[in-house]
């Protein structure tokens, strides 16, 4: 005999209610948006929307990771981790024996990330544009890769998705090198690939079934490494441009909150901060001066070309191998010591052992020392420059201490806060089974 | 002289030990690697460790001489591979910590599946009694807290497992890393995009 049908009513209704409980969240990622530039920005009234969103929430200054570079901090959100359990130390790394460079992407990730392990929980995730994702590893749901592809046809899990993507317009980067040459159509396509992305990700919004959705906004990052000046000095001639984009920026959080109903969570964040840079100061130039590193006689443009027996080269920014390791206390004593020429100001603040930073399995892979530059000194590793201190092209450079992290909802606790913390953040209000692997700890109240 | 390390293959019978560990020899030879030596469980209990029965002592003392001769042959360049039911968490660990350059692949699969298959006849046996003390019937298995990969047989080709492992192998830096994400042409672009960004 079956159950009456008042209990199978009851059992439904029970479920049903169970569903609609499901925690459903919504991300925004703010490429290297500053938390005091954020706060400056509301405090001008520049920042509308934003302005509401902090009335109904939560905001924090959040540390990036070490080095503080978006392949890296993004890894380390979305798997909660440090980097020697993911496994990215940078844009590029090397084959320790080979020295051959290469670009590590989301099959070099040594662990699953959020919307991996969301998708085992049976819960749709939509993401779309985080660093690191590319190529897109399987998700239930949908999942648009990053700027790391340089072929619409292939950015999309599942590839149908690409079809969709390109008829609506959608931009996977902008083109750096436009920026040196033509600085308007620099920003028209900034404005262009923001009004797209945030377009087709509202348009999959609306369209698609899902219980985790985050969209990630790249343009800022890249408006800041060319127009930081602007924000910093009130009278630089692309101040106005610079703030007008800021203005979209804050219409797409707009767009966004309309849509988010009361239940649902809302995040947004940053990855790191930014500042804008004094000098650049070429680590291999140095280690080469002081006779750690040596190349072979001629010109020599990749690292594959320096010689066999040097002993330490670096990547950027500021990551160093130091192949003969009597030679690393004195690497690090001479290059605390390092300052500016003309204004006598300590290049390297601060620098870390890999011990120090990293645990667990990709330990090894980690470079044995990371600088941490003095605020506007960009720790660069070119080899084919010959100057070791200089100014490149770029206005903007990352600092690590200052992205930030909002929370609609709910007050944060009140302690020092890292990107790794998110993740164990999201599990919870998603009322998930906590991760026993990660690095960070919830921050809700 | 090339690096040698582990790989540890630990499971239930039947779960996929023996024919994984032959798909990732195959991978690895096809990669130019000559020295590898197999070290499969069933085989050494015939020489290596006859005579040991199958209480926790002997048990223990089985998987330890498989991981000494792993230890060996590691560290003079050979990728030893050992596919052994390896029970015990501790003992699993204590190689681990032994070897150093260690692997372990935990062939997950569920015991019905396991039973279902009885390549070896063993789980009729110890099912209708007339063997004891068998893993998974009346002796435990001890899953591993943190292996390095797990691959589960019942979901997946042993092909797509043997990428896993090989993949992680890449990760771990064991092994160079061969297949690569992008094509020439796109990788140029790539390297141009990121330099326009500083990042390389």
């Amino acid at each position: 005999m079956g159950l009456p049908l008042s209990c199978l009513t009851i059992a439904g209704m029970l479920m049903v209610s169970w569903r609609a409980k499901k925690k459903r969240m919504v991300v925004v990622g703010l490429d290297g948006v500053p938390y005091d530039f954020v706060r400056k920005m509301v405090d001008q009234g520049a920042f509308p929307n934003f302005g509401e969103l902090l009335r109904q929430g939560s905001m924090v200054q959040m540390a990036s990771t070490i080095p503080s570079i978006s392949s890296v901090a993004w890894a380390s959100y979305m798997t909660g981790r440090n980097p020697g359990k993911h496994n990215i130390y940078g844009f590029v790394d090397r084959d320790p024996k080979s020295l051959d460079i290469y670009i590590p992407t989301a099959r070099n990730m040594g662990c699953e990330t959020l919307w991996e392990v969301l998708s085992h929980q049976g819960r749709r995730v939509l993401v779309m544009n985080v660093p690191l994702t590319y190529p897109p590893r399987p998700v239930n749901g949908i999942l648009v890769g990053c700027f790391l592809c340089t072929n619409i046809d292939k950015v999309a899990y599942p590839s149908e998705v690409s079809i969709f993507l390109k008829e609506n317009g959608y931009w996977i980067d902008v083109d750096a090198s436009k920026a040196k040459r033509e600085k308007e159509g620099f920003l028209r396509d900034l404005h262009e690939a923001l009004k797209k992305r945030v377009e087709i990700g509202l348009k999959l919004y609306e369209r698609e079934k899902w219980d985790f959705f985050q969209l990630h906004i790249m343009e800022t990052d890249r408006i800041n490494h060319f127009f930081w000046d602007a924000w910093e000095d009130a009278g630089a001639p692309d101040r106005e441009a610079f703030l007008q984009f800021y203005g979209e920026v804050d219409w797409a959080i707009g767009e966004i909150r309309k849509r988010i109903d009361a239940d649902s969570e809302m995040m947004i964040l940053s990855d790191h901060g930014f500042c804008s840079v004094k000098r650049e100061m070429n680590l291999n130039l140095w280690l080469k001066e002081k006779g750690y590193l040596r190349l072979e006689t001629g010109e020599r443009k990749e690292l594959r070309e320096i010689y066999r027996g040097s002993a330490a080269y670096s990547l950027i920014p500021g990551r160093i191998y130091v192949r003969e390791k009597q030679y690393e206390n004195e690497i690090i004593e001479r290059l605390l010591q390092l300052q500016d020429p003309e204004s006598g100001e300590h290049v390297v603040q601060k620098i870390y052992r890999r011990e120090e930073i990293y645990q667990g399995p990709y330990q090894g892979n980690g470079p044995d020392l990371v600088a941490v530059p003095s605020p506007g000194f960009d720790l660069r590793g070119e080899l084919s420059t010959t100057q070791m201190l200089g100014q490149g092209g770029l206005k903007g450079m990352h600092t690590g201490n200052d992205a930030f992290f909002y929370l609609r909802g709910h007050p944060l606790k009140t302690r020092k806060t890292a990107i790794m913390d998110i993740y164990p953040t999201i599990l919870e209000l998603m009322e998930l089974p906590p991760d026993r692997e990660v690095d960070g700890a919830s921050l809700i109240s | 002289m090339e690096r040698g390390f582990t790989i540890w293959f630990t499971g239930l019978s039947c779960s996929g030990k023996t024919t994984l560990s032959g798909w990732v020899e195959a991978d690895l030879r096809k990669r130019g690697f000559k020295k590898i030596e197999v070290l499969d469980g069933d085989t050494l209990r015939t020489n290596l460790s006859k005579g040991l029965g199958f209480s926790r002592e002997d048990r223990d003392t089985n998987i330890r001489r498989i991981g000494f001769v792993c230890k060996l042959l590691s560290r003079n360049g050979v990728i030893a591979i050992a596919a052994a039911i390896s029970p015990y968490r501790e003992v699993r660990d204590e190689n681990r910590k032994e070897i150093g350059d260690f692997v372990e692949v935990y062939c997950k699969c569920p015991l019905e599946v396991c039973v279902e298959r009885d390549v070896k006849g063993y789980y009729r046996k110890a099912l209708g009694g007339e063997i004891r003390n068998y893993t998974g019937i009346d002796d435990p298995y001890e899953e591993p807290l943190n292996p390095e990969v797990i691959v589960e047989s019942d979901k997946e080709k042993p092909e797509e497992s043997a990428l896993k492992v090989i993949q992680k192998l890449e990760m771990l830096g064991y092994i160079p890393a061969e297949t690569s994400v992008y094509t020439e042409e796109e990788e140029e672009k790539l390297k141009k995009r990121l330099e326009g960004w500083g990042y390389l």
